[in-house]
């Protein structure tokens, strides 16, 4: 009885929250509704879906023609539907359409910004390639891209943060960068090139309608986003305002702007600017931080919850049809897309960490050189990279370390980081950033708790497991250091920007050249001025 | 057996009860000394906020979480950040599937631990009356306004007054909104009671629930590995913080929701295989929803994420990019389509690179020399707040700003659109800052894309005048 009164209230819970959700936010957001039902696209929803079914017809009934499914053919294919879609929408918007000439013309641009961009990634690649290969990481294809990018956009990022240091961030320095990264390893470049460009994707035998689906969505809203953030200007305010600002000051005076917080993502998009002359690469640059983020949700979707190739596509198309994902895709072209890619690199590494640890546990055998757990080491790399994007990557920091220590001793080491990261984020006062600590009259006693209690069960860990305990600290110091090492050269430019202040303020904003915004300044000019004294 | 769980449950759990304790005596006991009483903290005046609360931040950065009692301003965050309450606009959405699909999966797999279920739906129900409380109601009146419905009486009203067919969806939410302010009677008299604007008790209550969640989800996750374990618990720790510290703003926090994507759909994988008749039937109307959701959005953005009206459903691109991308535009073009009337104002600033720029809101200083050198920032007002309390003449404060170089203003007309704090505060600063500008006889206006009415009844672009035809972005004025 007991139990069917149970099941009927968690089935009647599940479907009042369920019901009650879907039409609050239809209610709340009549936009998508009225979008939905309003629609005129109907000629082209059938041109599109036609295309998508063809597509699917050849993958699924005709598997000889699949090798001619490449990264090229996609990349061409997205071309010409780009044109359909521009051509519809001048045709039924516009007094005329697209001629060849104008065709050509586009295609000139979106070659331009892609090759661009593409030759980016494949530096970036080499780089990456270069400076992890001696570490043997027993990463899987995908994975090793990923990662292999990231870390080469982490080395890119310090050769032009050294540029931009002495003034020199020109085409002619920043391109023998380029060709150098390529020649150190052009096998490698040329082997990714053919690997993305030239070889058969590889289509798993358990695709069916909904991963295809899925894909083509996904291609073509990458294709959409990709389209209308070749303007140039961006239309978002913080775009505008900041992100995109700083690489034009980048380009503007050929090396690093004073101030601001750290601002990795905007060097590597002052390539666009610097190197390729154009606005509408360093545009890409930023679109492409979400592209690789749903490649990166498409693998932890697989690897981290084994989800199968369907759903796992399924995953990334829904991130990335999010509006707010949408948004910065195309309209806000800010950082935030790209942090979070360098943080899902983060993720994969820890996945991988942990499969590590486990398969330790039965086979003790593995050791590193210097003692220095790699993977530890590279995720501390790119959240310290990720914390020069962004000062909001310190909850990643805090949550990789708690999660070490979750798999070290389980929940107190969890627990025991818990209080000692909220005691750290109180001291230092993060919640300031937000203008929340005025409303909390309590959090000094909280923050003394919390150290209390922290401590409490760390000393508890270190008495009971002192060997566990002493390889969780050095673990820790490990992803600590490298945590800190690719900030270290923000903190030198913002201590020699700001005279020699140590503070912390000033260590992570440096000193701005704006005009001075105190009242006092504007009083004493004002009280010295003849006109005053008139 | 079931109490038999419950002891269970407990005694397992023993060695946590002292941390909890400690946490929430510390709580209780400061709580006690907060001196303010419930009715002073009920209505937020800006007499009331403590001197030390930056203005701004609160306008612009705090606006997302909301402004209502302090412990409800976290509790509903998750409400809030899913339904937009606070802040609307496609770049805050983040959809409803992971709000209404994580807790029901989360649910699902509870079968063999019913206490846990309960605890489980007990806190859900909690925080979701206490974030529905909290919220207001929108729907249209027949005229095409928009009605808002927040207190019991404008509910009631509205639900005597409509009938079912007319509007169910929004008589089924007015009456569950009614249910949720109901319920939210002891949480309104302890929060007020405790609480405020100000408080002792909400990082305790916040930490206390955060231990209690990791021993629901340590448990919950059992039987999965330990990497799937350990990131579930990564995300939870990661979400907790984005809660606890960014006051709600969404892209702070896109990990959890780039994690949370596929762990909504990992369940849905799972129900395939189960033959139990509510289990398919769920997989089937999550699937439905999906898709009803994934049509949604392909519509949104196949009409450029824009629905003004239902002649703008057409606009797939905005025509003058493509003719930018086809070579018909030249950049100029294109700015001037975007920003009219901006470029000759463009060109004056840019004429040298020394006078200096004041900033209040808007994205132009983009295309200003050496903005980083030249253009002071003050969006909210602060500066020329404080300003305006030294100097209220018009001639001197202008002089004011002459005199530290400043020789142009470039002045958002939305500045206050934003300003969503009970005390109106941007709003005044907006109010003074445009009698500044009213009139002055030191300023010259070079710039604006407001267009309006003039007595005579032709249209020019101005910033005052009888009627506003186009509302505008910008103004530029050139201090004289």
């Amino acid at each position: 009885m007991l139990d069917r009164i149970y099941k009927y209230s968690v089935a009647a819970f599940i479907l009042f929250w369920m019901l009650f959700l879907f039409i609050d936010y239809w209610q709340r957001h009549p936009m998508y509704a009225n979008t939905l039902m309003n629609t005129t696209h109907w000629g082209l929803y059938l041109l599109l879906g036609g295309i998508g079914g063809g597509i699917g017809y050849v993958v699924f009934r005709l598997p000889q023609f699949r090798k001619y499914i490449r990264g090229i053919t996609l990349f061409i294919f997205c071309l010409l539907v780009l044109v359909i879609c521009a051509q519809y929408h001048l045709l039924t918007s516009a007094p005329s359409g697209m001629g060849s000439k104008q065709i050509l013309v586009l295609f000139g641009l979106l070659i331009y910004t892609s090759f661009s961009t593409f030759l980016t990634i494949v530096v970036s690649y080499n780089i990456g390639d270069l400076l992890l290969r001696r570490l043997n990481l027993s990463l899987k294809k995908l994975n090793k891209i990923l990662i292999n990018i990231a870390i080469g956009i982490i080395g890119l990022v310090g050769v032009l943060f050294i540029l931009g240091l002495f003034k020199l961030l020109y085409w002619f320095t920043v391109l023998p960068i380029f060709l150098i990264a390529i020649a150190l390893d052009w096998r490698s470049a040329w082997a990714f090139c053919k690997q993305t460009l030239f070889t058969p994707l590889k289509i798993s035998k358990k695709l069916n309608w909904v991963g295809l689906g899925s894909f083509l969505l996904f291609v073509l809203i990458i294709n959409l986003n990709f389209f209308q953030s070749n303007v140039p200007f961006p239309r978002g305010f913080d775009s505008l305002s900041l992100y995109l600002n700083l690489p034009s000051l980048i380009h503007d005076y050929h090396g690093l702007v004073n101030g601001y917080q750290p601002y990795n993502w905007s060097i590597f998009m002052s390539l666009g600017f610097v190197l390729f002359q154009k606005i509408e690469v360093a545009m890409s640059l930023s679109f492409l931080g979400g592209v690789l983020s749903a490649i990166a949700i498409y693998k932890l979707s697989r690897d981290w919850l084994k989800l199968n190739t369907n759903y796992s596509l399924l995953s990334a198309c829904l991130f990335y049809l999010i509006p707010s994902i949408g948004v910065q895709s195309f309209l806000e072209l800010k950082v935030d897309l790209a942090l979070l890619y360098i943080l899902l690199c983060v993720v994969i590494l820890l996945l991988h960490w942990i499969k590590l640890e486990v398969k330790k546990e039965e086979d003790q055998l593995i050791s590193y050189r210097w003692g220095i757990d790699p993977y530890i080491a590279l995720m501390g790399l790119l959240t310290g990279f990720a914390f020069g994007i962004k000062l909001t990557t310190l909850f990643t920091f805090f949550g990789i370390l708690a999660t070490i220590w979750y798999l070290i001793k389980g929940k107190i080491g969890f627990l025991a980081l818990f209080c000692l990261s909220i005691f750290a984020i109180l001291l230092i006062g993060i919640d300031r950033q937000s203008g929340l600590r005025e409303y909390h009259l309590g959090a000094s006693y909280v923050q003394w708790l919390m150290l209390l209690i922290g401590t409490g069960l760390a000393v508890w860990l270190i008495v009971k497991h002192p060997k566990e305990a002493i390889r969780g600290i050095r673990l820790s110091v490990i992803y600590g250091i490298f945590f800190i090492l690719p900030f270290i050269p923000w903190l030198g430019k913002n201590y020699v920007e700001s005279g020699g202040q140590l503070s912390v303020t000033t260590l992570l904003n440096g000193k701005s050249n704006a005009p001075s915004g105190s009242i006092n300044t504007f009083v004493r000019n004002w009280n010295n001025s003849p006109l005053n004294n008139q | 057996m079931m109490s038999s769980s419950i002891l269970t449950y407990c005694f397992s759990n023993l060695k946590w009860l002292f941390i909890i304790s400690a946490i929430l005596f510390t709580g209780i006991l400061f709580a006690q000394d907060n001196s303010t009483t419930p009715k002073e903290n009920k209505t937020v005046s800006s007499s009331a906020l403590p001197a030390n609360v930056n203005t701004a931040v609160r306008e612009e950065i705090q606006r997302y979480m909301g402004y209502e009692v302090l412990p409800a301003r976290y509790l509903s965050l998750p409400y809030d950040s899913t339904m937009n309450t606070n802040v609307g606009g496609n770049f805050i959405d983040i959809t409803f599937l992971l709000l209404m699909l994580i807790p029901v999966f989360f649910l699902l797999g509870y079968r063999e631990n019913p206490i846990g279920s309960l605890i489980f739906m007990v806190i859900c129900s909690t925080l979701f009356i206490i974030s529905l409380a909290n919220t207001s109601i929108y729907t249209f009146k027949k005229d095409g306004a928009l009605q808002e419905m927040a207190t019991s009486q404008e509910l009631k009203e509205y639900a005597q007054a409509t009938d079912l067919f007319d509007a169910p969806s929004t008589v089924m939410l007015v009456q569950i909104k009614r249910l949720a302010n109901w319920c939210y009677t002891p949480f309104d008299y302890v929060f007020n009671s405790f609480s405020g604007d100000r408080d002792f008790i909400t990082y305790p209550i916040l930490l206390l629930l955060f231990i209690g969640g990791f021993f629901i989800i340590e448990s919950r996750t059992k039987q999965h590995s330990i990497e799937r374990r350990a990131l579930f618990l990564f995300i939870y720790f990661y979400s907790f913080l984005w809660l606890l510290l960014t006051a709600g703003i969404i892209w702070y926090g896109y990990l959890m929701i780039a994690l949370g994507i596929p762990v909504c759909i990992y369940p849905l994988t799972q129900l395939t295989s189960k033959t139990s008749p509510f289990q398919k039937g769920l997989f089937w109307a999550t699937s439905g929803i999906l898709v009803l959701w994934l049509a949604m959005m392909v519509s949104y953005r196949f009409s450029n994420y824009i629905y003004k009206s239902p002649n703008t459903k057409e606009q797939l691109f905005d025509t003058a990019t493509i003719q930018y991308q086809t070579g018909e535009y030249s950049k100029q073009d294109l700015l001037n389509h975007f920003f009219p009337n901006f470029d000759a104002a463009r060109q004056l600033i840019n004429k040298e690179d020394t006078s200096l720029v004041y900033r209040v809101g808007t994205v132009l200083p983009f295309f200003i020399k050496k903005n980083d050198r030249r253009v002071l920032i003050d969006n909210q007002l602060g500066l020329f707040n404080q300003l305006l309390n030294r100097y209220q003449k018009k001639y001197e404060l202008t002089m004011v700003f002459r005199e530290s170089g400043f020789r142009y203003i470039l002045y958002d007309l939305r500045t206050a659109s934003i300003d969503q704090t009970p005390e109106k505060t941007l709003t005044q600063k907006n109010k003074s800052f445009l009698q500044f500008l009213y009139q002055n006889e030191y300023l010259e206006l070079i710039g604006t894309n407001r267009k309006i009415r003039l007595p005579d009844g032709r249209e020019d672009y101005e910033v005052f005048g009888n009627e506003i035809i186009d509302y505008g972005t910008f103004a530029i004025y050139r201090i004289k």
